[in-house]
């Protein structure tokens, strides 16, 4: 591995922009780290979920007389049981099925028994007759005028502002924006690029599967313990659906969760335990899924069509792009509403272009839910986007490098979305990953190409956090903050920041599990927004409790609170650290009798945003360029990646060595989506939900990266950082595959890019140009 | 019928009763309590429940616990010697090869196999080498350079 | 999934182990590494009364040079062993790099040598948990009366993936056959039956005890190539093996052997390859021998990973590339690599 960090002025912090030690990361190499699965609660019961095997039919009868009738069943719940609805954005989704199932993989039924083994068991006892319907599987047929239906109650159902659901069809949100006179763009180019760019279904493939065991007292009292990314939103999710005050729903995350990449948001598991426990009350019942499970009935990425016109002049410059996205959300639309928006505003690609039209489309289909993926909407828009702009570059004779640095937002352009833009460094990004594989060189070797590719994609906007902060009376903090530790790091790059701004050890720092009955208010784990938004929460309760300590020390120290400074647990007056005071001391004194110390932090962005949901302006956007070079074989079609090259805005690497990690990891995914990664179906059936037949990449497959972590500084990050983890994998397939086309002519136009594609390009290249 | 059986794991004998059906990883989350070994696919692909029997690696999930009767093995759990961190866990710490943290224990126990056959390894051997150890956040590239680090600090 | 219930078995020899079997008919299994048989009853695709442990048996897991050069094979020796043993390393390396290409290397420290030749055949519709297997029936292989892979076909189109045993095949190895009564000895390629739903000969009471590999001739080279999406943890989508052996001029063709898996029902030989016996490896009989390949590659929509077509077309550019190989080999100073 290289890497380094570049940009920013490099002020002098003890925490900040170094590489502690995770704190999570002895626990977690002795196999001590906590997991859902390793959580036991006395007079625990097992649940399974009996689940669809059609991907569109109604339901004609459930009977479970014979599964309830097996020894060691303590209950049997199908939808009936549960009649409500939920949903983050659009509430359309059932617990377990109600009257019809809409993809196979939905669950219809669940147990729960004394343990596993009977739970199966039992579901082999319930009989449950379907009335087969037509199904739908492409996106854009199931948004054509004729597609069957898939939600008939569509206009009915409760959503969030700014969501437009199209009652009487399978379209439950449309994104649109126009900018400019799209046809005025085109009648003015001298040349017009069309193209048609698809991508796959990809799932998360967390090595921890989704869990939770939900218990519910009569008195419709909840304390739900689950892997879920966010348990607001969870929660909030919930207590509506439900129709019971917040309060009445706790949620109390699992220590530690084992990968997330946006696949632990929503009601999974979480929904299985809570239609159980709704009817068997007062016993905690759990629900595991299974990796099967995890590939049919958690979620996925969005499969995509998108479709572009473009107008071009004969010097290269782009005045007009057409874009219009169709995305396949599944059954239910979970977050596809805002996968159509993020990936619809970002669907030109980050570039100045003065005649834009966008139609966006989320359309259901008879498949896997659909929801948030690392860098979603952004993963599916880029691959086309880029694709098109190497396409057109390639085909006039552009450097691609130079295509895009003409055209790529900087800091005051006008986004697409009306946004002026700022802390923009997408074009250092690209100037970076060029630099770094010498771009202006030719590659060595026959065969040989190399690709480059960048993106844009949204954090969401706005959004709040808030953090506490805890100074017990021996000077050590606790920080009660609701970012889950999914593995990004959030709870070092968190304790990290309370540090530093408190002046104590890190070692004194800690971040308490979240659970919604003590840990305040945040949106989500998501978007990549902890480190800014719960940063900026955490760096404001650690100002607010230091502020309050200095007013305690300056009482004993006969000092103004102005000023005091605190360094390494203890406190001086600015310029006198000889006469120091221990924090501790200073505490004590109070602790108990007249003070305690519990900082606040409430962050939420500070700028004009049109709407209050899901904006399309952005407190900051996501950015990052991949370079690539690759070696085809002619003889098999097969690729070998020589090197990638990668650098990611970060605004401030608060752990660089996180930063690094996380992009190499975002690579590897980014690797699995354009090469290896693939659903396969017969008609709404998965045929390959495991790891052996869904290829993952392996330590094998995955080539030498060289990062850069690119430190534009944002003028409100907590140090000038923005997030980074979501979208280190998004660049990387348009790179590979603009790096064939430059190594042996042939553009692959559908993910994954196999083997088996680019011999059959290769042949159809050599005949046509035997013609 | 329930067959009782000997384990010995992590030196310490335990006297269980299993069915013949159970898999040695449910025997050592459930009836051990020890919940370090992990599991992730349930089917002999992603080597979370990696533990090392008789020094080779092997997945708990595909292992019938009737099997390993008088057979040595070793789970993440006895890795570490009286707080003592093995020398592939410290790398693993100090070169931030964890992320969340779910395939740890299991690349872990097979890094310390191979480095057992093959002590000084090549980054390339070290690949083929955990490359039955899937981990969706890091890239491996880390995991890479802790394992080569403990190879080259024994 | 849990699996299903069933006794267990741990005789002591090889004769009370084949007792046992034969008793118990097809309700009992032998399980020696357990990697292929764990996954079809965590499937319930197996759901045997009876188990019988071959693990420990005494004296079938060593593997041992012979003094006619050749090597014998203990049906429990693992694919670890295998691939690490120096002998089989520098003899045969194009067995220990089958054994290596295997799984992962968890699976080769469990999976046996003789466990690899008797793997199940493998299907997409077939290898699925029972909950999955509902919409469409079951299939051939499961006793229903469909093949969801191949329209209309009245057998059952399962595909053999064992990366040994072409290897074997074309090394020209032989396996013991024990039974309760008595051994036989049979050449590798009479333990496959050809029928993807009972791809195996072997009879209840019988095991496979022992691989007999010969020496290997002067000037000749084994080449094992395997095409796959990943380079760990997969089967292979094609498997192609090699044996050529070169007379003293190093030019003529003096024994040739070529074998392919996961292209039909079982691990195939290309009768073909025979008649470039006598003759010097010029490019038509390099592309003779390649298309021979190709028109016996029967590759089936019934994995994941490339299509049938392409898998089917690679079977000629992997053995035009295997070939190149082991003349390579075959050539180089020293004869066998």
């Amino acid at each position: 591995m290289a890497a380094d960090v570049t940009g920013g002025e490099q002020e002098q912090y003890e925490y900040v922009g170094k590489s502690p030690v995770r704190l999570d990361a002895r626990s977690k190499v002795t196999g001590r780290a906590i997991f859902i699965e390793d959580m036991q609660i006395k007079g625990m019961l097992y649940g399974k979920v009996l689940r669809s095997k059609y991907p569109h039919a109604r339901i004609i009868s459930i009977d479970t007389s014979r599964a309830e009738a097996l020894p060691g069943v303590k209950g049997v719940v199908t939808g009936r049981d549960i009649p409500f609805l939920h949903g983050e954005s659009l509430c359309d989704e059932p617990f377990l099925a109600l009257g019809k199932v809409r993809y196979a993989g939905e669950g219809v039924a669940a147990v729960a028994a004394v343990d596993e083994a009977t739970a199966e068991k039992a579901l082999q006892l319930i009989a449950v007759e379907y009335e087969e319907l037509p199904a739908v599987f492409d996106p854009e047929a199931s948004a054509a005028p004729d597609a069957p239906i898939i939600h008939e109650e569509l206009g009915s159902y409760r959503h969030a502002p700014g969501i437009n659901p199209q009652a009487g069809t399978n379209i439950c949100n449309r994104f649109q924006l126009r900018k400019g006179d799209i046809e005025k763009g085109f009648a003015e180019s001298d040349r017009i690029f069309e193209d048609t760019i698809t991508s796959g279904m990809q799932q998360h493939c967390t090595i921890e599967p989704h869990g939770a065991i939900c218990l519910i007292d009569d008195e419709n009292r909840m304390t739900l313990w689950a892997n879920n990314d966010s348990p607001y939103r969870c929660r909030s999710e919930i207590s509506k659906a439900l129709n019971i005050p917040n309060s009445n729903v706790r949620v109390i995350c699992a220590p530690y969760i084992g990968g997330n990449f946006g696949g632990k948001g929503g009601l999974k598991a979480e929904a299985c335990a809570i239609a159980l426990a709704w009817k068997i009350r007062n016993r905690p019942i759990r629900i595991i899924y299974t990796r099967e499970e995890e590939f049919c009935s958690a979620i996925v990425r969005h499969p995509a069509v998108v479709h572009f016109k473009t107008g071009v002049k004969n010097d290269g410059t782009i005045l007009a792009r057409q874009v219009t996205l169709y995305w396949a959300t599944g059954g239910y639309a979970e977050k596809g509403p805002t996968v159509c928006r993020f990936g619809g505003v970002s669907g030109p690609g980050p570039y100045n272009i003065p005649h834009v039209s966008i139609d966006s489309y989320c359309a259901y289909t008879n498949r896997q839910v659909a929801g948030a993926m690392r860098g979603y909407g952004g993963a599916q828009s880029a691959w086309a986007y880029e694709s098109h702009m190497n396409r057109i570059a390639q085909e006039m004779g552009l450097d691609p490098l130079e295509f895009r640095l003409r055209h790529v937002y900087k800091d005051g352009d006008r986004h697409n979305s009306g946004q002026v833009l700022f802390s923009e460094g997408l074009e250092t990004c690209i100037k970076k990953v060029a630099e770094n594989m010498n771009w202006g060189q030719k590659p060595k070797g026959k065969n040989r190409g190399r690709g480059i590719a960048c993106m844009e994609r949204a954090v969401k906007t706005p959004f709040a956090s808030a953090a506490y902060i805890k100074v017990n009376e021996d000077a050590t903090v606790e920080i009660l903050s609701s970012t889950t530790e999914v593995g990004q790091g959030s709870e070092t790059v968190l304790c990290q920041i309370a540090a530093e701004e408190l002046g104590v050890p890190l070692a004194w720092v800690r971040k308490a599990t979240p659970d919604t009955a003590f840990t305040p208010f945040d949106a989500s784990t998501t978007s990549s927004r902890s480190t800014f938004h719960m940063g900026n929460a955490v760096k404001m309760a650690a100002i607010d409790a230091r502020d309050q300590i200095f007013k305690l020390a300056a009482m004993t120290m006969e000092a103004n609170p102005a000023d005091l400074t605190a360094r390494a647990g203890k406190i001086f007056v600015k310029g006198a650290p000889q006469q120091a005071v221990p924090i501790a001391d200073i505490l004590k004194k109070h602790y108990g009798s007249s003070a305690t110390v519990l900082g606040r932090g409430f962050y939420y962005p500070d700028m004009d945003i049109p709407g209050q949901y899901f904006s399309t302006y952005m407190i900051f956007w996501l950015l990052g360029a991949h370079g690539v070079e690759v070696e085809v074989n002619r003889e098999t079609g097969e690729v070998k990646i020589i090197k990638i090259y990668a650098a990611h805005d970060v605004g401030k690497a608060i752990h660089p060595s996180n930063c690094i990690s996380q992009l190499e990891g975002g690579v590897a995914t980014g690797l699995g989506f354009a090469m290896y990664e693939e659903y396969l179906f017969k008609e709404g059936e998965v045929l390959n939900p495991n790891f052996l037949h869904y290829k993952v990449p392996t330590a094998l497959e995955v080539p030498d990266i060289e990062s850069v972590l690119v430190e534009y500084s944002h003028r409100d990050g907590p140090y000038g950082a923005k997030g980074m983890g979501e979208t280190n994998n998004v660049p990387l397939p348009p790179a590979i595959a603009g790096a064939i086309y430059d190594a042996v002519g042939v553009r692959i136009r559908s993910l994954p890019i196999t083997a088996d594609k680019i011999l059959e390009a290769l042949k159809q290249k050599t005949r046509s140009e035997g013609k | 019928m329930k067959i009782p059986i000997r384990l010995k794991v992590n030196g310490e004998e335990h006297d269980v009763s299993v069915e013949p059906n159970q898999t040695l990883l449910d025997v050592l989350r459930e009836e051990l309590s020890l919940t370090g070994s992990k599991k992730g696919c349930d089917s002999g692909v992603c080597g979370a429940c990696t533990v090392i029997i008789d020094g080779k690696p092997v997945l708990g999930c595909m292992t019938l616990a009737v099997r390993c009767q008088g057979r040595e093995i070793l789970t993440i759990e006895g890795l570490s010697q009286n707080g003592r961190l093995h020398p592939l866990q410290q790398a693993a710490i100090d070169h931030n090869a964890v992320q969340c943290g779910f395939c740890t224990p299991g690349w872990i126990l097979t890094a310390k196999a191979l480095l057992e056959n093959n002590p000084r390894p090549s980054r390339e051997e070290i690949r083929h080498g955990i490359a039955g150890n899937i981990c969706r956040c890091t890239g491996y590239k880390k995991i890479e350079e802790a394992i080569m680090a403990a190879a080259e600090n024994k | 999934m849990k699996l299903p219930n069933f006794d267990y078995a741990k005789p002591g020899s090889v004769s009370e182990c084949c007792d046992l079997l034969r008793e118990h008919g097809t309700a009992a299994i032998p399980v020696a590494g357990g990697t292929d048989l764990m996954m079809a009853l965590k499937n319930w695709l197996k759901t045997p009364k009876l188990l019988v442990d071959l693990g420990g048996l005494p004296g079938l897991n060593e593997i041992s040079e012979q003094k006619d050069g050749g090597l014998n094979i203990g049906a429990l020796a693992t694919l670890w062993q295998l691939a690490e043993h120096q002998t089989v390393r520098t003899k045969y390396p194009a067995l220990a790099k089958a054994a290596r290409d295997v799984g992962s290397r968890q699976l080769q420290a469990m999976g046996t040598v003789a466990g690899n030749l008797c793997q199940d055949t493998c299907c997409l519709y077939y290898n699925r948990p029972p909950m999955l297997r509902q919409a469409l029936g079951p299939c051939l292989k499961l006793g229903g009366d469909t093949c969801h892979a191949v329209k209309g076909s009245k057998s059952c189109w399962a595909t053999y993936c064992g990366d040994l045993a072409p290897v074997l095949m074309v090394l020209g190895a032989a396996v013991r056959i024990s039974t309760a009564s008595g051994d036989t000895v049979v050449p590798v390629n009479r333990l496959f039956s050809g029928d993807g739903k009972q791809p195996h000969t072997l009879q209840p009471g019988q095991v496979v005890s022992e691989i007999m590999v010969p020496a290997p001739k002067a000037n000749a080279a084994t080449v094992y190539l395997k095409m796959r999406i990943r380079k760990s943890i997969d089967y292979p989508l094609l498997g192609v093996a090699l044996n050529l052996a070169l007379l003293p001029d190093k030019k003529t063709v003096g024994d040739i052997a070529l074998a392919l898996t996961a292209v039909e029902k079982a691990p195939i030989m290309i009768a073909a390859a025979e008649e470039l016996k006598g003759n010097t490896l010029g490019n038509e009989q390099i592309d003779q021998l390649a298309e021979a390949a190709y028109k016996n590659a029967r590759p089936i929509n019934n994995t994941y990973g490339y299509t049938p077509g392409y898998r089917k077309n690679m079977a000629r550019t992997y053995v035009k590339e295997a070939l190149r190989q082991a003349m390579e080999l075959a050539t180089a100073d020293g004869g066998a690599a």
